[in-house]
């Protein structure tokens, strides 16, 4: 962040306001110039050593959310000291401390609270924050085979089956693009669960998933495993088959070997005599 | 028990607070200006520019609580395991006051060096933070964004885990 994002706060209009009524300049809030009212104090005026002493008793996660909030307190966590093995220990399960801090959590909070949500949507399946863009998805579908139904698809039944293949597709794709329904971030908010839930009429909506996630699980289709007896079968007549091609092979070999030394012997004393006679 | 006499402290808006000697010095800033100014000079109020009579008054209250509580260690101490979330119950409840008081505490205990007090109110303020996504921190606090779409944009491309 601190490389490629400009992490240096613009003055708020009522900052500029009063630093030209302190310079001595034309106030531009006639208000605010007349009365300079103390600022009350919140989070972001501290300063930044007290930000880092909060930051220390944060889990990295819950840094990485402070920081996003504004530049300001992105500025000061990322000058905060860094978490070690030590540290970092604090937050995690003693007996897993070795773990590093894993995502989850922080991709399904950045879900619900940070993503704009009209271009990006969180898929509960594979945990990942997906674009709402149809050329993305229209790389990752494999198209090769035909969706089933399930309430997933937001289709009655009959609907459904009367669609062509392309269009089913198509119809997946669109509902994660288009639709206005809020994904299933919220559900795992204590806030947001229970005014999601209200407003959906106390019924539980089906976690929103992604067309990938969707094409594979629609097109799924079970197989039996197959049977012992067929396979151990099928590894009997293999090597029955196997038997015959061993021993012609091995033949072969013999054979081979016995000419090439026979050869090797005639040459030799052919040789031998060819120097004798000289 | 101290026989020494009570201090006075005087706040930024001029209010004076008598304060048992035991209790003040739970400040290491009051406590190395008793130090240095010697007994004498302590018939005067002690001045307390940066911190007003309500924040003051907080302050002394949480001191003379603790004022029998051990002085904390070395900065090594705060690695210790309990140091992320745990607040005593006390302290929970005397930090029930709103934001703006809050963080005035935290100043005044940062200012007044009582790091014990500085620890509870950083505590109170991570424990706000847990858990929350970056909007519902900026609704808690209530912090503007100042961050352009074009640069959430930018973060969100420096990472990986938006796509596959």
């Amino acid at each position: 962040i601190a490389r490629q994002v400009n992490l240096n706060p613009t003055p708020l209009d009522d900052d500029k306001a009063n630093d030209a009524c302190l310079d001595g300049g034309e106030p531009t809030d006639i208000k605010t110039a007349i009365i300079p009212l103390p600022k009350p104090v919140s989070l972001v005026d501290l300063p930044t050593e007290i930000i880092h002493e909060i930051a220390k008793k944060l889990h990295p996660v819950d840094r990485v959310c402070l920081a996003l909030t504004c530049k300001r307190l992105a500025l000061a966590i990322v000058s905060a000291p860094r978490l070690s093995p030590a540290t970092w220990s604090l937050f995690s399960d003693q007996r897993f401390g070795w773990l590093p801090p894993e995502s989850f959590s922080l991709i399904l909070r950045l879900a619900h609270g940070w993503i704009p949500k009209d271009k990006l949507r969180y898929c509960w399946k594979c945990h990942k924050i997906m674009p709402r863009e149809e050329a993305f998805f229209r790389r990752r579908l494999t198209y090769k085979k035909n969706p089933k139904w399930s309430v997933k698809v937001n289709l009655p039944k009959h609907e459904w089956d009367q669609m062509r293949k392309k269009d089913r597709y198509k119809h997946l794709v669109q509902t994660w693009c288009t639709s206005p329904a809020e994904d299933s971030s919220c559900l795992y908010c204590d806030v947001c669960r229970n005014m999601h839930l209200e407003a959906s009429n106390a019924q539980l909506p089906h976690p929103v998933e992604c067309p990938t996630c969707l094409e594979r699980e629609l097109t799924y289709v079970w197989r039996p495993k197959r049977k012992q007896l067929l396979r151990r079968c099928m590894c009997d007549l293999v090597s029955l088959c196997c038997g015959p091609i061993k021993w012609v092979i091995e033949r072969i070999a013999i054979y081979l070997l016995s000419g090439c030394s026979a050869v090797v012997r005639m040459v030799y004393n052919q040789g031998c005599r060819c120097w004798r006679a000289i | 028990m101290s026989s020494s006499k009570p201090l006075t402290l005087s706040s930024s808006d001029g209010e004076e607070i008598l304060v048992d000697r035991e209790v003040a010095e739970r400040s290491i800033l009051i406590k190395n200006m008793v130090g240095d100014l010697g007994e004498e000079a302590m018939e005067e109020p002690i001045p307390i520019p940066n911190v007003n009579a309500a924040v003051l008054k907080k302050v002394i209250e949480w001191c003379i609580h603790h004022k029998h509580d051990p002085p904390s260690a070395n900065e090594d101490d705060s690695d210790s395991r309990k140091k992320s979330t745990d607040i005593e119950e006390w302290d929970q409840k005397f930090m029930q006051v709103d934001q703006e008081m809050l963080f005035e505490i935290i100043l005044a205990a940062n200012y007044l060096d009582i790091k014990a007090l500085l620890d509870v109110g950083c505590k109170t303020v991570a424990n706000m933070i847990k858990g929350k996504s970056p909007e519902e921190i900026r609704k808690t606090f209530n912090i503007q964004n100042d961050f352009t779409p074009e640069e959430e944009d930018q973060i969100r491309r420096e990472n990986e885990w938006a796509e596959e």
